[in-house]
């Protein structure tokens, strides 16, 4: 049904977006983007709404209605459930063709239109089996590897504590002693 | 708004919460069955991005473009931070 897609799927903080815009870069690969929008920024980060599924018409009430968002309307956490419920999936296969493609602020298509005629690529913080269950049909790549360097990066960014995550971790976890002195007491 | 003191208990338990939460997201990450796996650290870097690149478009069955995307990642590559900036904390 969705033979045309592929879906990049990816966690928080492992830059997916880098990974779709080179997929992206592909002649054979329809290129929805402007270049100014698909350029990492000075800071190095890529423009997350490139590579989203765009925007629904009213833009204003709406900006942007990605697969979080809807996940959050319909109360889902999609980190942990492993199998979505099936009125959600035939939900959201509804909604998916009225959906409008931004390919930039003046040109916008339905995105039905152009899933029949080009190669598109999708890509949001959701697991692979999601992407499958709600896109049937679309080819899956799962970004892995960098979920070491993304807790690395949200324990600079104000985590307490680093999680003991050796090559061999143990399921049933148990942390270690925390020490008192790194903990902002007074801070909080 | 309600404000009530914290105790070193109820600190301890919402640390543990996050801890399990973090390790809860990294078992579900590492069963993913997706049909195809990239690391992104491979992708970008010099020695191996090349194969995992073709390995890639092959997969998926598309015209790879490589100039454009050494390009892509020579502009990528120069405005990360080095890698020893992000562990920089924790070798004190």
């Amino acid at each position: 049904m969705y033979e045309n897609l592929i879906a990049v799927c990816y966690p928080a903080g492992s830059r997916g977006e880098a990974i779709a815009r080179i997929i992206e870069l592909s002649p054979s690969v329809y290129r929805r983007n402007p270049d100014r929008m698909a350029e990492p920024d000075q800071v190095g980060r890529m423009n997350k709404t490139v590579t989203r599924f765009g925007w629904l018409t009213d833009f204003d009430v709406q900006p942007l209605f990605g697969m979080i968002e809807y996940m959050n309307q319909r109360g889902i956490y999609f980190k942990f459930d492993h199998t979505l419920a099936h009125d959600i999936i035939e939900d959201w296969q509804r909604i998916v063709p009225q959906l409008l493609f931004a390919k930039d602020q003046n040109h916008r298509y339905r995105l039905h239109e152009i899933m029949c005629r080009h190669k598109i690529v999708v890509s949001d913080h959701v697991h692979s089996v999601h992407m499958r269950q709600l896109l049937p049909g679309c080819k899956t790549v799962a970004v892995c590897g960098d979920s070491r360097l993304a807790i690395d990066l949200l324990y600079q960014n104000g985590w307490l504590c680093r999680p003991h995550l050796g090559p061999h971790t143990n399921p049933t976890f148990m942390p270690q002693p925390i020490s008192t002195a790194k903990l902002p007491m007074d801070a909080i | 708004m309600t404000v009530y003191p914290v105790t070193d208990a109820e600190r301890r338990a919402y640390i543990i919460s996050q801890y399990e939460e973090i390790e809860l997201g990294m078992q579900h990450l590492m069963a993913d069955t997706a049909a195809y796996h990239v690391d992104f650290v491979e992708l970008f870097e010099k020695d191996t991005s090349y194969f995992l690149y073709h390995d890639m478009m092959a997969h998926l069955e598309i015209e790879p473009n490589w100039p454009e995307v050494s390009r892509f990642i020579a502009k990528y590559r120069a405005l990360q931070p080095a890698r020893s900036d992000y562990i920089k904390h924790l070798l004190k």
